[in-house]
């Protein structure tokens, strides 16, 4: 616990920062600029929601891959990772800190972002409680998937060393095959998975037929993989 | 003589800190000018306004004879080389390389300049190697290269001895005497290493929390300066007494722990006082005399500035 | 000024984007024959309508990552100060760096239609006629264009903020920007997205809306002329780097 904050210590009064602010918002902001330009058919608010939730989980997949890109590379770019390994600290530590970190942060912004999204459904539209467990649903779901999806941008970041490099590879990744979230081959690009299962959690109609177990499998044993390589990445001494 | 940089009034305010005050300096054609200073004197600060990449807040500076502007600046960067603080390069590029984006910038035809520049610095046998791999000490004289290799008329290496080791600061020096002589160039260095400064100078400038303390020739301002006797006795205050009764020496002696100082350019002085003492039964066990140095005269003028 | 725009193609030759070249030209083709593979009754026109609706909203993010990636990476690297000290008003190296842009932008676009055709050519089985084929070829100076008259937004705001993200956090931005607003008349008035749906309409489908063509190259033209004057504002006022 020590660790982790240290390491929030680290991203406060950078540039993170207002990053993660902006991307926290953005959802939000877009929803409400949407429901106030629908037209009167289309304007029930929940329905905005189920059709656009796609932004929701792809504003807090970018943030996600900045952040994890942003706390491995800044170590190797500031050259302050040699002081992290001469630290009286193991390695696998310090590497369990920055993941603690993403973990903390991902569902600090998960609870935030669709909170306020369900507070202005509230004031806006109507709610039940089948709605209510939908947010609740796509919420925690999406932030756990996400959180397993981490080892993955970590190895990257860890591999490449350099943030820029490391961003644009997750990024072009993401941005690309995302045209694959909304068919059933999903399940053969795993960063897609948190997605479009969150998305498929708050849609009401044409809803993709997933095997949820499958997929929370898949993660799971790419978080596993990733995790590993990322430790051996973390641990080779150059 | 031609004025090759001068500056008038010169001034930086920055919002917490004025970090250039009010500062004259002059370098003449041929100079090799040392601009001295303790960390966070303002060096740096006035470099920069010298080149253009910071604008005073009041006061103006001349390059080769004309006001210098934010619009005309790039006009007179053709004629001058230079390198501030630690150099910058492109990382996966090689030293090559980063010379050659260097001399198509500055309009160098002659493609050979860049071997040139890099034998001149000793990195001939690295110059394929991409610059993330170079060592401080190698970037160090690359950024040296770097400012020598479109031939510049004036030379300004804001601490060109970072990082290297002992035999490279006296290669750099003796370069830069070589190019001030053979070569007729004109070059500013800042630094606070003094020693190295005092032996490649022929006028320095002295600036501390930003404002100039003194500038002129070196044999002008270090002169008989901080000449001073060095005595170590057992017996500091007897010995004090007997030279004030004595009246060998009626100036200042400033006395420390186990040794007193008697400043004077008087060099006879010594004998005399040593004998006086050892007849008077005070055991002398170490007496010298410490000579005029760029640094006893910097330490003195920064403290009476601190005064 | 053509100097300075050979030495930006030395630097960006060798920098680590280059890769996005080839993949964001050759990546929207496979892309879309993935996304068409199990579907039947494919004809040309639907599979470049795919391609593009791939192409277009993410060369945006390409194109703002290269523009944020070629200034912002002369702080990241320490290079600003010796860039300034080049003996060229400092315009002209903005103005290499746009023409740069402009040779990027052409070159991923081309490409881009080069390795569609041929996707489409092996996933189709058929050539394409030669009608489709000529409207394609004349769509590529149009999406050169619009996508060209963007890069003085990224310019800007990454002169402001110097740093390298600012590219990617735009590009993200647009891209969510088109998915949302695809369906919307507000669509035609946001800059960002007028590249998808110009080529869009220009190209034959209707399913984005838009009123005038005029207006939408007026925003377009409009917005690279506001951005590029405040590029050189910026650049005259506020280019200490201390």
């Amino acid at each position: 616990m020590k660790y982790i904050t240290l390491e929030l210590r680290k991203i406060k009064k950078t540039s993170m920062s207002y990053i993660i602010f902006l991307f926290a918002t953005l959802p939000i902001l877009l929803m409400l600029l949407l429901h106030i330009t629908s037209d009167e058919i289309n304007k029930e608010f929940y329905t905005i929601i189920a059709n656009y939730s796609v932004i929701i989980t792809m504003c807090l997949f970018t943030v996600s891959i900045i952040l994890a890109n942003y706390i491995i590379t800044r170590e190797y770019q500031e050259s302050t990772i040699i002081y992290l390994f001469i630290a009286p600290v193991s390695r696998k530590k310090i590497l369990a800190s920055k993941f603690g970190l993403l973990f903390l942060i991902l569902f600090t912004l998960s609870i935030f972002t669709y909170g306020c999204i369900f507070l202005l459904n509230v004031m806006l539209g109507e709610v039940n409680s089948d709605i209510f467990a939908r947010y609740v649903a796509a919420c925690l779901s999406g932030a756990f998937l996400f959180f397993l999806l981490m080892p993955l941008i970590v190895a990257i970041a860890l591999w490449r060393k350099n943030f820029i490099s490391s961003m644009l590879i997750s990024l072009v990744m993401l941005i690309f095959t995302s045209p694959f979230m909304f068919t059933q081959n999903f399940y053969a690009f795993p960063h897609l998975i948190p997605m479009a299962v969150s998305n498929n959690m708050l849609m009401t109609d044409n809803k993709l037929d997933i095997n949820y177990p499958l997929a929370f499998l898949i993660l799971a044993l790419v978080g596993c993989l990733f995790t590993f390589v990322s430790v051996r990445l973390f641990e080779k001494k150059e | 003589m031609s004025i090759l940089v001068q500056t008038n009034q010169l001034v930086k305010q920055f919002k917490d800190h004025k970090a250039v005050d009010s500062v004259n300096l002059k370098v003449e054609k041929g100079d090799v000018y040392g601009f001295i200073g303790q960390n966070g004197a303002g060096k740096t600060t006035t470099i920069r306004l010298l080149l253009g990449l910071l604008s005073p807040t009041s006061g103006g500076v001349e390059l080769f004879g004309d006001k210098i502007f934010n619009t005309n600046i790039h006009k007179y960067l053709p004629r001058i080389g230079a390198m501030i603080e630690t150099p910058g390069f492109y990382l996966n590029l090689s030293g090559a390389e980063n010379l050659d984006i260097h001399r198509l910038m500055m309009k160098v035809k002659d493609k050979d300049s860049i071997q040139r520049a890099m034998k001149i610095v000793h990195l001939e046998d690295v110059g394929k190697k991409k610059v993330k791999e170079y060592s401080m000490g190698m970037k160090q004289r690359l950024g040296i290269a770097r400012a020598l290799l479109h031939n510049p008329e004036l030379l300004i290496l804001d601490e060109p001895t970072n990082g290297l080791d002992p035999r490279g600061i006296i290669e750099i020096r003796d370069l830069i005497i070589d190019i001030a002589k053979k070569h007729g160039k004109t070059v500013l260095i800042s630094s606070h290493i003094l020693d190295e400064v005092e032996r490649m100078v022929n006028k320095i400038g002295i600036i501390n929390k930003g404002k100039l303390l003194a500038e002129g020739h070196k044999e002008e301002l270090i002169g008989g300066h901080g000449k001073s006797l060095v005595y170590k006795v057992d017996n500091i205050d007897k010995a004090v007494e007997i030279i004030r009764d004595n009246h060998l020496f009626d100036g200042e002696i400033k006395v420390e722990e186990n040794s007193f100082f008697i400043f004077t350019d008087n060099d006879t002085l010594n004998s005399k006082i040593t004998k006086l003492l050892v007849e008077n039964q005070i055991n002398v066990y170490e007496s010298k005399i410490i000579s005029p140095s760029l640094e006893n005269y910097f330490l003195e003028l920064v403290e009476k500035g601190e005064v | 000024m053509l100097s300075v725009v050979k030495v930006e193609i030395k630097k960006l030759m060798s920098s680590m984007v280059l890769w996005m070249i080839p993949a964001g030209a050759i990546l929207p083709a496979i892309i879309s024959v993935l996304v068409l593979l199990n579907i039947e009754g494919v004809y040309w026109k639907g599979y470049i309508h795919t391609s593009m609706d791939t192409f277009n909203p993410l060369a945006f993010l390409i194109f703002a990552c290269f523009v944020s990636f070629i200034w912002a990476r002369e702080y990241e690297e320490g290079m600003m100060e010796i860039t300034l000290l080049y003996p060229y008003p400092k315009y002209v190296l903005l103005y290499a760096k746009i023409i740069l842009m402009f040779i990027i932008i052409a070159i991923i676009v081309i490409l881009w239609a080069v390795s569609t055709y041929i996707a489409g050519r092996i996933y189709l089985g058929e050539v394409m006629n030669t009608g489709d084929l000529k409207e394609l070829i004349k769509m590529l100076p149009v999406i050169i264009v619009t996508q060209f008259l963007l890069v003085t937004i990224t310019f800007f705001i990454t002169m402001v903020f110097k740093n390298i993200l600012v590219g990617a956090i735009l590009g993200v931005i647009s891209v969510v920007l088109c998915y949302l607003f695809q369906a919307s008349p507000a669509i035609q008035y946001i800059p960002i997205c007028l590249p998808m749906v110009l080529s869009h309409n220009l190209y034959g489908f209707n399913q984005v809306i838009l009123d005038s063509y005029a207006v939408s190259f007026g925003i377009l033209s409009a917005t690279f002329t506001v951005m590029l004057i405040a590029c050189v504002i910026y650049l005259r006022k506020k280019w200490e780097l201390h």
